[in-house]
């Protein structure tokens, strides 16, 4: 009868000499303790014992520290053996993992960029945008807010603490900025109240931030401007001239302070503030009518925005009657950008689903790589079988077998990382073109990206390690020592067969939404807009063009190559302005996309006038009221006969003002937004040069420089204080659609990435299975097969897979697309070719991937393949 | 000529003195008793590993016996060079203590 130590210690001691090398110390232990019992009595006993582990333990540290190097130089060893052994499919391996690391990271920094937005103000989180709703719903409709509302609720509701408007001349306008001989047009112009430094943090270089924008005619710039008119010259206390209402009248600016340019991550992007009280057109008069401004409001920490909502519709009930229409809704500033949908947002704003798309397409990507690794473990684990084996007769427990081949595969995905490191800087050039957006690695994030890229690269190393780390350590030693061949399971590869079908699944899934996605931006770019869009070059006017326009166009219209010139108050891809419209005989007025044109509009667009006749100068009446409409406006109504429509009385009211009229024409449709909207109905009505913003020229000759030329001759003459701007109305219509042509491009090179990680993977088994029927292959040659025969053989297997990866890829890629169509009023019905070319691409992909082995198996020597092993 | 420390020595004697019965408990108590050095049960591993990985001990394992719950001993014994070691040191301490002249102290 021995004495046993009690179960705390004696588990204590397990847990210390858990290494077998250690069994021996444990034994001393249970000796000494056996003989203290004996000698002093149990309670001395445990105290000694107690005593004697704590004195142990350096040297059970040093004992686990030594086994563990021993161990891991031993795993590390025989880990790089592997590795260089089999070259070709440690480069397979490395190669994929490393374009899933990269494109899981240049996709993470796509996601923390949309994400960061507004985020860097430090009061983000008590800053909220008073936002407008104009529909019945009672949500958000409009970004932008009313001259007094902001000020209103902050002087009723103390919980409000602070207001700041910021107003924009003009939607898409430019003003003129002038300092000495220097004139440009400038968009990111605002003005704005006193308090913006105060409650933004924007940072000030120079200037105090409570008084910078105190005083009438003061303006901050940014510091990119600085350099542009000031050659870096300290431009405070110096003025600049602005024309701020676009109608000639330059009054100088003080300069008072300078901000650091206005990082990409920030909703709202300026490089001028002017000060709010420099404004002279009187605002408050539009009170808490018409949206003019941006308004951004601090509230106390802890306030209920449910409620708060709720007391501001009681202030609209009792300021602007009740109206359904009409409501006011605060926005936290952080959610702003990805919450998109709101109209007159000051830039463009992020789209969540963006995110979740690159994201998921990312994530599929290191999932594929991660498969060919465990594709390839397996698939080998024959050649490792012996070797485990043998370590476990010699005593090696699962776990340290399972730990070494995760390690392996930590191993293979740490050198990928480093190769992923260098992708990236190949890459991040190419997506910050393609998304416009400045995703950089920079000192300020390095340590960041330099620990997504370990995080991605030990994550998806555990992936794929864990699958061989499970299936090779659970071999039985007796069977693989004896020599026996280890056969892989029909489970495993059945698994292995899935695993290929679902990367080819995704590939192609990929390759067709691509080929999908450029046929609708196709489409868009081709489809006849019922104008002529080629060569029709558009250009903002101002009220010196305005005064002396007939002068003007006559001389514009003396250069041979410029065929027409029209002016208008809105052009085609821009935006659109509303009219209410009543027909004779009509009981509803109905509301209308207005266009205020002059006579030349519709020969200059090229739009066909269908029924009844263009405006013209021999009906001197036309210019007061001539009205001509849409076709879909006629086909929308119910007339029967587009005569009963023709010479019907109108009125059109706009501004406050009703213009009567009779319909003279119905032109054919024409787009005037992007295809993700229907074509408006169209109402298109004489006006004054004094009402216009734009003039379109139709351009005739293939080169267009001396045109531009001559038009800048023509400015110079007759709008000396402006510079000229134009724009290809192709142009301004491809611009509507970047986001689509964006997601077009981003999923090419997905595509194209997606499909080669794939063939890795198939080239790798491929390679395996011909090695693994050498001998099967010998036979069959020397027995009188042909090469083909052989490759058939060979490839036949893979063949089905790919076959199948098709039949699923298929629906998935019809539903996904058919959802993204969705959005188009306009659209394509994706043709058989999308379907048939990815998955023929995908077929052909894969057959010249085997066949590369293949072949070098058939022209082996047989008698070099039965001699084998 | 590599010498081994002055603990690593006593301990080489331990062992040579013991005989058949060098284990881990055994040769603890005897450098506790004769020279007074104290190593824990657990530390007294760390200077045989590195004697053994000198070469001048081996070791072997023992049966397992009951008084030690089963687990087996672990004996050590001097190999030829641990031995030849052993006596390099005595010539070498005899060399340097053999005629010595007298020490006058200076008070």
């Amino acid at each position: 009868m021995i004495h046993r130590p009690p179960q705390i210690l004696f588990w204590l001691l397990r847990l210390l000499a858990r290494n077998p090398h250690t069994y021996p110390i444990f034994g001393d232990f249970q000796e000494c303790y056996d003989a203290d019992v004996r000698d002093h009595g149990q309670r001395r006993a445990n105290l000694q014992l107690t005593v004697e582990i704590i004195r142990s333990l350096p040297a059970f540290l040093s004992y686990q520290l030594s086994w563990g190097i021993v161990m891991f130089s031993n795993y590390l060893r025989i880990a790089v053996r592997n590795l260089l052994k089999q070259k070709g499919y440690s480069l397979l391996n490395v190669v994929g993992l490393a374009i899933g690391i990269a494109c899981c990271v240049l996709i993470l920094l796509f996601v923390r960029h949309e994400l960061s937005f507004d985020n860097f103000h430090e009061r983000a989180d008590q800053i909220y945008r008073l936002n407008m709703g104009t529909g019945n719903a009672g949500q958000s409709t409009n970004a932008n807010s009313s001259y007094l509302q902001g000020i209103g609720i902050r002087d009723e509701l103390p919980e409000v603490r602070e207001v700041v408007r910021f107003r924009k001349m003009g939607w898409g306008e430019k003003r003129v900025f002038a300092r000495n001989e220097q004139r440009f047009y400038e968009e990111r112009f605002f003005f704005a109240d006193s308090n913006i430094f105060e409650v933004f943090s924007f940072p000030l270089l120079k200037g105090d931030a409570s008084t910078v924008l105190d005083a009438p005619y003061q303006i901050v710039i940014s510091n990119s401007m600085t350099k542009k008119y000031f050659a870096g010259e300290n431009p405070v206390g110096q003025s600049i001239n602005l024309d701020a209402y676009n109608n000639g009248e330059f009054l100088p600016y003080q300069i008072t302070g300078i901000f650091a340019d206005v990082p990409a991550n920030s909703h709202i992007q300026f490089d001028f503030l002017a000060s709010f009280s420099s404004q002279v057109d009187d605002m408050e008069r539009l009170g808490w009518g018409m949206e003019s401004v941006y308004t951004y409001v601090t509230l106390n920490e802890g306030v209920d925005i449910v409620q708060l909502e709720a007391k501001m519709a009681e202030i609209v009930d009792r300021r602007v009657g009740p109206d359904p229409w009409y409501s006011l809704h605060l926005q936290p500033l952080q959610d702003i950008h990805l919450n998109a949908g709101l109209r007159a947002e000051p830039t463009p704003a992020g789209d969540m689903a963006y995110v979740y798309i690159f994201s998921s397409v990312a994530a599929f990507i290191l999932l594929l790589a991660c498969i060919n690794f465990m594709n390839l473990a397996t698939a080998r684990s024959a050649r490792r079988a012996r070797e485990v084996g043998m370590r476990k007769v010699l005593g090696a427990f699962r776990g340290q077998l399972i730990k070494q081949f995760l390690g392996e595969a930590l191993l293979l995905s740490l050198i990928a990382a480093v190769l992923a490191v260098l992708l990236l800087y190949l890459m991040i050039p190419i997506l910050n073109q393609m998304l416009e957006q400045p995703l950089v690695i920079s000192m300020l994030n390095i340590g960041e990206v330099a620990l997504g890229i370990l995080g991605i690269a030990l994550l998806s190393g555990l992936i794929a390690g864990s699958y061989p780390a499970f299936v090779l350590s659970a071999f039985r030693p007796s069977e693989t020592v004896k020599g026996n061949r280890f056969m892989p399971n029909s489970w495993a590869s059945r698994l292995r067969r899935g695993l290929v079908v679902f990367q080819f699944s995704i590939s192609i899934v990929l390759m067709i939404c691509t080929a999908v996605i450029f046929q609708q931006l196709d489409y868009i770019r081709t489809k006849n807009l019922g104008f002529a869009r080629e060569q029709l070059l558009v250009s903002p006017i101002n009220d010196q063009i305005r005064e002396r326009f007939e002068g003007m166009k006559s001389f514009v219209l003396s250069h041979p190559d410029i065929q027409a010139l029209t002016t208008s108050e809105q052009v085609p891809a821009r935006a659109g302005n509303g009219a209410s419209f009543r027909i004779e005989g009509m009981e509803e007025p109905l509301g209308l996309t207005r266009l205020f044109v002059d006579h030349d509009f519709n020969s200059t667009y090229d739009l066909d006038i269908l029924f009844g006749r263009d405006f013209s100068e021999a009906f001197a009446e036309d210019e007061e009221e001539a009205f001509i409409i849409s076709n879909s406006l006629f086909t929308g109504l119910g007339f029967d006969h587009p005569d009963s429509l023709l010479g019907k009385q109108v009125h059109m009211r706009h501004g406050g003002q009703t213009y009567p009229g009779r319909i003279v024409g119905i032109t054919e449709d024409f787009h005037l937004f992007s295809f993700r909207n229907a074509i408006p109905a169209v109402v298109l009505k004489i006006m004054p040069p004094a009402k216009m913003n734009f003039v379109s020229l139709r351009v005739t000759a293939e080169n267009v420089g001396p045109v531009l030329a001559h038009l800048e001759k023509a400015w110079a003459q007759f709008a000396p204080d402006y510079p000229f701007e134009y724009s290809f109305l192709d142009d301004d219509f491809a611009q509507l659609h970047k986001a689509d042509t964006r997601m077009g491009n981003v999923f090419r090179y997905f595509a194209a990435l997606a499909i080669i990680v794939a063939c890795l993977g198939l080239l790798g088994l491929a390679t395996f299975t011909a090695e693994q029927r050498t001998r099967e292959i010998g036979v069959r040659k020397v027995l009188g097969a042909s090469g083909k025969q052989i490759l058939i053989l060979l490839s036949r297997e893979f063949t089905q897979w790919v076959m199948i990866a098709v039949v699923i890829a298929w629906p998935l890629a019809y539903w996904l697309m058919t959802l993204w169509l969705a959005d188009f009023q306009h659209r394509i019905t994706p043709g058989l070719l999308v379907f048939l070319l990815p998955a023929a691409v995908a077929l052909l992909l894969a057959i010249l991937t085997i066949s590369f082995q293949t072949i070098r198996a058939i022209f082996t020597n047989p008698v070099e393949a039965l001699r084998y092993e | 000529m590599k010498l081994p420390s002055r603990t690593e020595e006593l301990i080489l004697l331990a062992v040579w003195r013991l005989e058949e019965n060098a284990y881990g408990i055994t040769i603890r108590r005897y450098l506790k008793e004769e020279a007074g050095i104290d190593y824990s049960i657990g530390g007294i591993y760390v200077p045989l590993e590195r004697l053994v990985s000198k070469g001048m001990l081996s070791s072997r394992q023992g049966d397992p016996t009951p008084a030690r719950g089963g687990m087996s001993k672990r004996y050590f014994q001097l190999t030829a060079e641990g031995v030849a070691v052993l006596r390099d040191i005595r010539a070498l301490t005899n060399r340097l203590w053999d005629n010595l002249p007298d020490i006058v102290f200076h008070n």
